[in-house]
């Protein structure tokens, strides 16, 4: 039972990934792209990890701290595993559509609670191998591995996945007992993710500062380790000593709390599922109602939509986040900068084109209209069967996409200017591109969507986070803002200025913003309902 | 009202719908009776516009829904079987969104809004959130969203399922009364008894043909709709 409970709950993963509507040809094709595109994220981040690491070997290897070497690898992908996971857990746990026909059938909650975990259980391995596994080939290139730690690495990486979900779903379980309790529980949680992203990011943006600690402060560091974070410690000697002892004092760590967490939750499991989820009851005091144009109307359903739930403002409008904290972290540290201009051999002059390519490429990872027609579900009915057309309707997603983005964009845009003390023609850009490829970006996740719906997802966040269409609008995003940026440093540098190159980008984004408004508006009517079968 | 005219819909290699031709007049209460899988959702879906069909034509009041859908749709009003409903929106919410697409000005709409919602004994629950709401409730929401426009052509799809017998009551009743200002309603069923005492013309359909159609007593002889159903079934089977 247990075995068919996870083999469909992975199914259903697989399918938002990678079922995709059109011709069969399309559809191979496009599945392949997808697989690449995964593919290509995971060797990223694990070159990324690699590269990080890899300059650690050395001055641990030589002061005698190789557990601290791999307790670090195991915090990292810890880490990453919980923030990861976090968002995932309570719809994945909670709030899933098959929870009352499961809760229906002869299945024990605990089993159908265990099935969810467990699928989170095996994204979570799959992140702890994207970190651990190229550390442990970062240290092997250097220093001789026996059998035995890459035994207990093995052992380890199966691990390390129960104690970030046992601490995920925690949170998830404690998300999900405050939005029963709570009247704006979506700000509630919205802003608890953000803060621990937030908090994610800080550390991310400090790793130079704390990989130099780490090669300087090794050894106190390691001791503190060993006090405070024994788990981290005795993962590290499991697999730089081969230490069986070790290992089994890390087993215990990670399948302890998983267990407790488990019996706990399983307890409150079917009061939480199938609590009322607009429980906290409002009376209704009439009041004089405002009119809007049916254009209008639709656009402020796709908001609210948009604003009443955090995991879809946090997956598709995190990119906004980083706009707005961008001048601010530049205000408050301005030697930021300076380091990183000249990494990369930047001359100063040319900040301003850096600036507005900086929020061209944020304003492209906004990705709000990219699920917004799966996410009708099968609402879809409501606006096919109203006195509404194909156009205005597919339009008023992609306006709304806009609507958050722009507010955003002007005033990070000026924000930067300002701190940058940019010109004022770059800063006229800083504003206008990001909102040229923001509007742009709208309008082609609208289309892609399109193309590629996809309805039975059994909770919204499958459709924001894993759906096809999201992951072909965020590259199309990447390419829109790449190639030019890499078409002007690689041949058009010397003989276009900077202002003028600015110039005809934002005269090619007008175009093809018009070229795709067009097309919603006047040539998507046939797949807007063929979409209802 | 309503004209569908050798209607065909096909689904892979099998035809949902095949060839199917109803006409419904002012006035009339229209029973669409069928097994499941029968082809009355299908044809529902395309009489309101949401489903393309293959061949034949729907024109309702003279207007083609394939040529002319929003002129179309603003004479009709749709309740499916299920009410999948914007569980993101408040009751009210909801039906204020409903009464700017139909851009029914706002004093019309807000006393629409209160006397639905007084009939169909809603009002209390109106600022709830509509994930909030029960089956039922959903469904009354449906029909008081369906019904605020004041629609020409009311197209149900099993629109008594979780209603309960007051709300069905005053369902009935409103179906009689857009009938009695020259409107027409077609909706589906499988209550045959409720099709018996409501309906002034219903249509059988079997695997996507009409078997039979006319006024209840036409169709009825001296035999209970019950009984002329299992007929049909059995001869065709």
């Amino acid at each position: 039972m247990l075995k068919a409970l996870i083999k469909t709950r992975l199914q259903m993963a697989w399918q938002a990934a990678f079922t995709i509507g059109g011709r069969r040809k399309n559809r191979r094709l496009m599945q392949a792209l997808i697989v690449v595109l995964m593919v290509y994220a995971a060797i990223s981040l694990a070159v990324m990890f690699g590269m990080f690491f890899s300059s650690l070997v050395q001055p641990f290897s030589q002061t005698g701290l190789d557990w601290f070497y791999f307790a670090l690898a195991g915090v990292s992908a810890f880490a990453l595993c919980f923030v990861s996971s976090i968002f995932m857990a309570q719809p994945l746990l909670f709030q899933a559509r098959d929870n009352d026909l499961l809760l229906s059938m002869p299945i024990p909650p605990g089993m159908i609670l265990f099935s969810r975990m467990a699928v989170l259980l095996f994204f979570n391995f799959l992140i702890t191998l994207m970190v651990l596994a190229p550390a442990a080939i970062a240290w092997a290139v250097r220093v001789p591995m026996r059998f035995t730690g890459w035994a207990y690495f093995a052992l380890v990486c199966l691990a390390l996945p129960f104690m970030a979900v046992a601490l995920s779903s925690l949170l998830g379980w404690g998300l999900a007992v405050i939005s029963v309790r709570l009247r704006r529980k979506s700000l509630v949680i919205t802003l608890l993710s953000i803060l621990l992203m937030l908090g994610y990011l800080a550390l991310i943006s400090r790793m130079n500062v704390i990989l130099a600690r780490l090669v300087q402060q090794g050894r106190q560091i390691a001791d503190a380790f060993e006090r405070v974070l024994f788990p981290a410690y005795h993962l590290g000697k499991a697999i730089a000593e081969g230490n069986g002892i070790s290992f089994l004092i890390l087993l215990l760590c990670a399948l302890a709390p998983f267990a407790i967490v488990w019996l706990v939750l399983q307890r409150s499991f079917i009061s939480i599922a199938t609590s009322n989820r607009g429980a906290v009851r409002t009376a209704y005091v009439e009041r004089p109602l405002k009119s809007s144009s049916p254009v209008r109307a639709l656009i402020m359903k796709e908001l609210r939509l948009f604003f009443q739930n955090p995991m879809y403002m946090l997956n598709s409008g995190f990119g906004l986040i980083f706009m707005l904290a961008l001048p601010i972290v530049l205000l408050v540290q301005p030697d930021l900068l300076a380091p990183i201009l000249s990494q990369y051999d930047i001359p100063s002059h040319l900040i301003g084109l850096v600036a507005a390519g900086v929020m061209c490429l944020l304003a492209s990872t906004v990705l709000i209209s990219a699920p917004s027609i799966a996410l009708e579900g099968k609402s879809l009915w409501i606006a096919q069967s109203l006195p509404v057309s194909a156009g205005q309707v597919l339009l008023s997603k992609a306006y709304a996409h806009m609507a958050v983005c722009l507010p955003v964009v002007l005033v990070s845009g000026l924000a930067l200017g300002l701190v940058l003390r940019l010109p004022a023609l770059y800063v006229l850009f800083s504003v206008l591109l990001p909102s040229l490829v923001a509007a742009l970006m709208g309008l082609i996740g609208v289309f892609v969507n399109l193309k590629m719906p996809k309805f039975d997802w059994n909770t919204p966040t499958e459709a924001v986070k894993q759906s096809a269409s999201v992951i072909v609008t965020m590259v199309i995003g990447f390419l829109v803002v790449a190639l030019p940026a890499a078409l002007f440093i690689l041949a058009l540098a010397n003989t276009l200025s900077p202002t003028l190159f600015l110039a005809l980008y934002a005269l090619a984004l007008l175009m093809l913003g018009g070229a795709a408004r067009y097309r919603l508006k006047y040539k998507s009517a046939r797949d807007f309902l063929a979409l209802g079968g | 009202m309503l004209d569908i005219s050798h209607l065909t819909k096909t689904y892979g290699d099998k035809k949902a719908v095949d060839g199917l031709s109803i006409h419904i007049k002012p006035g009339e209460i229209y029973g669409f009776i069928g097994h499941n899988g029968a082809g009355k959702t299908t044809t529902i879906k395309a009489c309101c516009g949401i489903l393309q069909f293959d061949a034949g034509e729907i024109t309702i009041s003279g207007h083609s829904i394939k040529m002319e859908p929003l002129a179309c749709k603003r004479l009709l009003a749709y309740i499916p079987d299920n009410p999948d409903l914007y569980e993101f929106m408040t009751g009210i919410k909801y039906l204020n969104f409903i009464a700017d697409i139909f851009q029914i000005p706002r004093e019309t709409r807000q006393e629409r809004i209160r006397s639905f919602a007084d009939m169909f004994e809603l009002t209390d629950d109106l600022a709830q959130m509509v994930s909030a709401y029960s089956h039922g409730m959903k469904q009354k929401l449906a029909v008081i969203s369906a019904l605020i426009h004041e629609p020409r052509l009311l197209i149900m799809d099993e629109p008594f399922t979780g209603l309960d017998p007051k709300a069905s009551f005053t369902l009935k009743q409103m179906m009689r009364s857009i009938c009695n200002e020259g409107g027409a309603v077609f909706f589906s069923t499988h209550v045959l008894e409720v099709a018996e005492k409501l309906c002034d013309k219903v249509a059988i359909i079997r695997r996507g043909k009409l078997v039979k159609s006319g006024t209840m007593e036409a169709v009825r002889g001296d035999e209970s709709l019950e009984e002329v159903f299992l007929e049909l079934e059995e001869n065709h089977a």
